[in-house]
């Protein structure tokens, strides 16, 4: 199947700035994902936002599902979904 | 006349000349048209305060005002705001300070102070209850915050006192002296040296009484529903896991991170400073006011060595960075440690680590005198210095006495080409947040009325390069994933509309990271209808908020700002000198004069002169 991500914000400087289609199994979760994601930018991702060892993100990525925060990496993905992905930049 | 529900309904009107006060009603029609907070303060300041008075005189007025909003149990309602005339920049002040000082204020039956006059030794006031008396502060004087707070508590009896007070630095009228209620800080516009000059040194509150909303069920049912909905927010989730620091590497990365007094926006040391302060100074979040949910406070210390620190509240990035970036200090215990002293000292950590970074440039091409240098090493980078220049600037010692001054008086003092590398807008040193990154930005420190100020009203990158709109959307801004950060094209329109919809939690006494969080105009007029029985929509708030921003504009005209005073620095718009993105020409702002054009135009403001029209002021009812 095939899932829809989008960078918001300053992840678009890394994935893109269009959704980008990201082939996965059939009856794929988010897990699946984000390993789909350490292979297409785990080496383009700057040290601050990518563990390498870890293969995940540090700090505060958050997966978006219908605007919604999804934390639980085990929940399946469907065909066609598009998953925002949101690093909130904090300042102020 | 009836109590206006959802507001305690008087006002505390102080003498210090006298040490009297006396209670009075709030007024119901500028009530109902201002709100609160710094739009309340906007009118007492324009009607009550003569054109071009001395802000270190007995005539300025300190105003500290609740909002309508400002109650523990409201999302982000631990707030005050400070309303004066800038003893740094001359024109209109506002601070903000979080922490429980708004509601306790409320409850001990006032929604404002307004504090007139000099006291001819030290005072401090307590307010109980409806209650208030003059206490001479001797005992107070040359006492720190934590210091005048641990015996005001001790001698009155009550270990939940709320204590608003200065420093030091405020008793010597430091031009940048911040007033501090714990490690909470109304940091900016030295409101400090304002209080310092009134011999005021602290204000003691404690209040038990309850504000009754008009309509409890309906109030209960928004405050909770939004305090559901927010907390789900990827915006809060962020802000509540790292704090306001929590970025940093990536605003350094994003090429938002004032390097070397401007000179670039990245300088690359952003995530390891990072690292070491989450491994060896970060203790634990916290919130600043009863109540706080987002709890984005930070609680640190330095465990030992040179730069050993206490645990305290601290580690902000605005703070930290100024620290860091701007003066190229690769050590964070020497940052947080300088931070710390001027939380102590009562000093804006801002506007300091600007002024030492102006210091370390004047150094650099040689502007200091050996007799003014006494010794002092100001290479860039030097951490051992921070603190040392803190202290200096706090007691105003030696170079710190001209450095006290803040950046502009400091740089037109020394001359020789100084002004040129003074990185302020119309007197206020600017925050650790760069236009390249975002050019809204640019916009909102050429206009924001207090100076260059990145938080009141508006953090322009924060929507542009953020893409954050905080559900202003629907009130005609642009989509921000729609918008291109370096674009400066229709950029101006939108900055005015979400300027209104972002000075709000400044009328309205509330914490604006709640805005980040997900709660927007509409739920705070929703709040605000079930609190005061008024029907308030949006886009109502909105009218206010613009109304408010145009009086302080007219305001800062009586006292002679004008479009020419709408500009930056010529640096913070060039080409960065180093780091990521000193060829990305893309990030230069070319073009301000244009984009002020469309912003003037979008307020109704004279394109050349920038003073609101007589047409936008009869539209606001300010005419």
């Amino acid at each position: 199947m095939v899932v829809h991500l989008k960078a918001i914000g300053d992840l678009r400087d890394y994935i893109g700035k269009e959704p980008q289609a990201v082939e996965l199994r059939e009856g794929a979760t988010l897990a699946d994902l984000l390993a789909a994601i350490d292979e297409h930018w785990g080496k383009v991702f700057p040290r601050y936002l990518w563990d390498v060892s870890q293969r995940q993100f540090r700090g505060s990525v958050f997966f978006l599902i219908n605007q919604e925060v999804v934390k639980d990496m085990r929940t399946p993905l469907q065909d066609g979904l598009r998953i925002d992905l949101l690093k909130p930049i904090v300042g102020g | 006349m009836a109590a206006i529900k959802g507001y305690a309904g008087h006002q505390l009107r102080v003498d210090l000349n006298h040490w009297e006060a006396r209670s009075e009603p709030i007024p119901e029609e500028m009530t109902r048209k201002y709100l609160g907070g710094a739009g309340y303060g906007a009118r007492l300041l324009y009607d009550e305060l003569p054109q071009n008075i001395d802000p270190l005189g007995p005539e300025n007025i300190m105003l500290l005002a609740t909002g309508p909003l400002s109650m523990s149990q409201i999302p982000g309602g631990g707030s005050l705001v400070l309303c004066f005339k800038s003893p740094l920049t001359r024109i209109w002040g506002e601070s903000r300070v979080g922490g429980d000082v708004g509601p306790e204020l409320k409850k001990a039956g006032f929604d404002y102070v307004i504090i007139k006059g000099r006291s001819a030794k030290p005072v401090y006031l307590i307010i109980r209850d409806g209650q208030w008396e003059f206490r001479d502060a001797s005992h107070l004087v040359g006492k720190s915050v934590s210091e005048k707070s641990a015996m005001l508590r001790s001698e009155l009896g009550d270990k939940r006192l709320v204590v608003l007070c200065i420093g030091q630095a405020g008793e010597n009228q430091v031009k940048i002296a911040s007033v501090m209620c714990d490690d909470r800080a109304a940091g900016r516009c030295g409101g400090g040296a304002v209080w310092g000059s009134k011999n005021l040194l602290a204000v003691a509150i404690r209040g038990t009484k309850k504000v009754e909303p008009a309509d409890p069920e309906n109030f209960k049912k928004f405050f909770k529903s939004t305090h559901d909905g927010i907390k789900t927010n990827p915006l809060f989730l962020g802000m509540q896991a790292g704090g306001t620091i929590g970025d940093m590497p990536g605003n350094d990365e994003g090429g938002d991170w004032p390097s070397r007094n401007w000179a670039a926006n990245s300088w690359g040391k952003g995530t390891d400073l990072f690292e070491v302060y989450k491994t060896k100074n970060f203790i634990k979040g916290y919130g600043c006011y009863k109540g706080c949910t987002l709890a984005c406070a930070r609680w640190v210390k330095v465990e030992d060595g040179e730069f050993k620190t206490p645990e305290h509240g601290g580690a902000e990035y605005e703070s930290i960075s100024c620290f860091t970036a701007y003066v190229l200090n690769e050590n964070m215990e020497a940052a947080i440690r300088s931070t710390y002293l001027c939380n102590e000292y009562g000093l804006d950590t801002i506007s300091c680590g600007a002024i030492i970074a102006f210091a370390m440039e004047c150094f650099e091409r040689g502007l200091f005198s050996k007799e003014q240098l006494q010794g002092l090493d100001l290479t860039w980078g030097n951490a051992a210095v921070l603190p040392v220049m803190v202290t200096k600037i706090a007691f105003r010692e030696g170079l710190g006495d001209l450095l006290a001054e803040g950046v502009r008086t400091a740089s037109e003092r020394i001359g020789r080409g100084a002004e040129e590398f003074a990185i302020h807008v119309k007197g206020l040193e600017g925050p650790a947040h760069d236009p390249r990154s975002g050019k809204a930005l640019a916009i909102t420190y050429a206009t924001a009325n207090r100076g260059m100020c990145h938080i009141h009203p508006l953090e322009g990158m924060a929507w542009d390069r953020g893409k954050v709109d905080w559900g202003m959307v629907k009130y005609g801004v642009p989509d921000p994933n729609e918008v291109e950060r370096w674009d400066e094209r229709n950029k101006g329109g939108a900055v005015a509309t979400l300027q209104d919809g972002l000075a709000l939690p400044e009328v309205l006494g509330t914490c604006k990271f709640y805005m980040y969080g997900g709660v927007t105009v509409d739920l705070w007029a929703d709040m605000l209808s079930a609190l005061t029985g008024w029907a308030i929509d949006g886009q109502e708030l909105l009218k206010i908020s613009e109304r408010v921003l145009n009086l302080q504009r007219l305001f800062n005209v009586r006292e002679g700002i004008t479009a020419k005073d709408d500009r930056l620095p010529e640096r913070v718009k060039a080409l960065p000198a180093f780091g990521k993105y000193s060829a990305e020409e893309e990030c230069v702002v070319h073009d301000l004069d244009a984009m002020l054009r469309e912003y003037y135009q979008k307020r109704g403001w004279d394109p050349n002169t920038g003073i609101p029209t007589m047409e936008k002021l009869r539209e606001l009812d300010l005419a």
